[in-house]
């Protein structure tokens, strides 16, 4: 029951990224939106892991350490961000460019999150 | 505020605080419960063998990106009268795509990296759950030609990660200095750049490119020879 809440809340924390992704434009911290969203997408998956069991853990550590890496990846946009202002990049292109990597890279995670959790069999 | 001991060795001087790269502590978790945890229950349901396949797919659809990046890259080092404005947008969709397109290997390479000898020994356990018993035979009389073809690919994997994070960089900057004066790429400095870019990227793709044809040596190895006849 734990691990079935724990999967649906790391879809959610996607979502919510995504739909930070669509918005964050708009506000002056648009950036700093982004960051919180997916620092509470890791968060999530870090208590997604947690409630994993030891089978689970076992026959599924290739693709939660691809996970895990997935998400290290898509946390260097931020970085690449930042390193395309002190270029000299446009605020408004840079964080444009952001916020499209982060919601299709973060889709193709999704997509591998939710095969993995079937494979798994997590929260059935 | 991250702490310290989270942050890895990609973090820049100029992200340092703000946004810094931080290490997995979800990998660290994982990692360290697959240490222990107990073999029971729960089996990867995928068919046994298929990882190969699924991470032949990868390695090519980023082969694919990188070298969608290099031919944009060509066609603005050729523009010597100023960039054009094609030539820049079709640049920066790839410079987009390729961070996205990437995001599979590359996740993969790190994995193969963080978990090393571990990696192969999970993916051989899954062959030897494979119902056919010549096939399971192969893959066990020969585990030492497929765990030598995989060492190939995760020295493969992290050298071209290793090129991979600089041609992403360059091109990046090549894309910056473009946006801002599209004449700039006449000069000594811009293409210097792009040189330099694009021998990093051929390095990716030389990677790539080796890595597939090693997982096409493993596919070969755990293929009974009635079946490589017939295709």
């Amino acid at each position: 029951m734990a691990q079935r809440a724990a999967l649906n809340d790391v879809r959610a924390q996607v979502g919510w990224l995504q739909n930070a992704t669509r918005t964050a434009s708009r506000y002056p911290s648009g950036v700093d939106m982004l960051w919180q969203q997916f620092q509470a997408l890791r968060n999530s998956y870090v208590n997604f892991s947690l409630t994993l069991t030891p089978g689970q853990i076992s026959a599924g550590a290739n693709d939660l350490a691809e996970l895990s890496a997935g998400l290290d990846i898509l946390q260097e946009s931020f970085s690449n961000y930042q390193g395309d202002l002190a270029n000299g990049r446009a605020p408004a292109t840079a964080l444009a460019e952001l916020c499209q990597i982060l919601r299709e890279a973060s889709r193709v995670w999704l997509q591998e999150f939710n095969q993995d959790s079937s494979r798994l069999r997590i929260g059935y | 505020m991250i702490p310290i001991f989270l942050t890895s060795c990609y973090e820049t001087s100029r992200t340092r605080g703000r946004f810094p790269i931080v290490g997995s502590l979800a990998l660290v978790a994982v990692l360290l419960m697959a240490g222990c945890a107990s073999k029971t229950a729960v089996q990867d349901v995928r068919p046994p063998g298929s990882g190969i396949a699924e991470y032949r797919q990868i390695a090519s659809s980023a082969q694919v990106a990188v070298q969608a990046a290099l031919k944009a890259l060509v066609r603005v080092k050729v523009q010597t009268n100023g960039c054009s404005p094609q030539a820049l947008a079709a640049l920066s969709n790839q410079v987009h795509r390729l961070q996205v397109d990437s995001l599979k290997v590359r996740a993969r390479s790190q994995a193969l990296l963080v978990r090393g000898d571990a990696y192969f020994d999970q993916w051989h356990e899954q062959m030897a759950r494979i119902p056919d018993s010549e096939l399971r035979s192969l893959a066990e009389t020969r585990k030492p030609q497929l765990q030598e073809s995989f060492r190939k690919i995760k020295s493969l994997s992290q050298e071209g990660r290793a090129a991979f994070d600089p041609f992403l960089s360059e091109l990046r900057q090549i894309r910056n200095l473009l946006e801002k004066d599209v004449g700039s790429v006449g000069i000594d400095n811009t293409q210097d750049r792009i040189r330099q870019a694009a021998d990093n990227g051929n390095h990716v793709e030389r990677c790539l490119v080796g890595i597939t044809h090693e997982l096409d040596a493993m596919q070969a190895m755990v293929t009974p020879l009635a079946n490589s006849t017939k295709n």
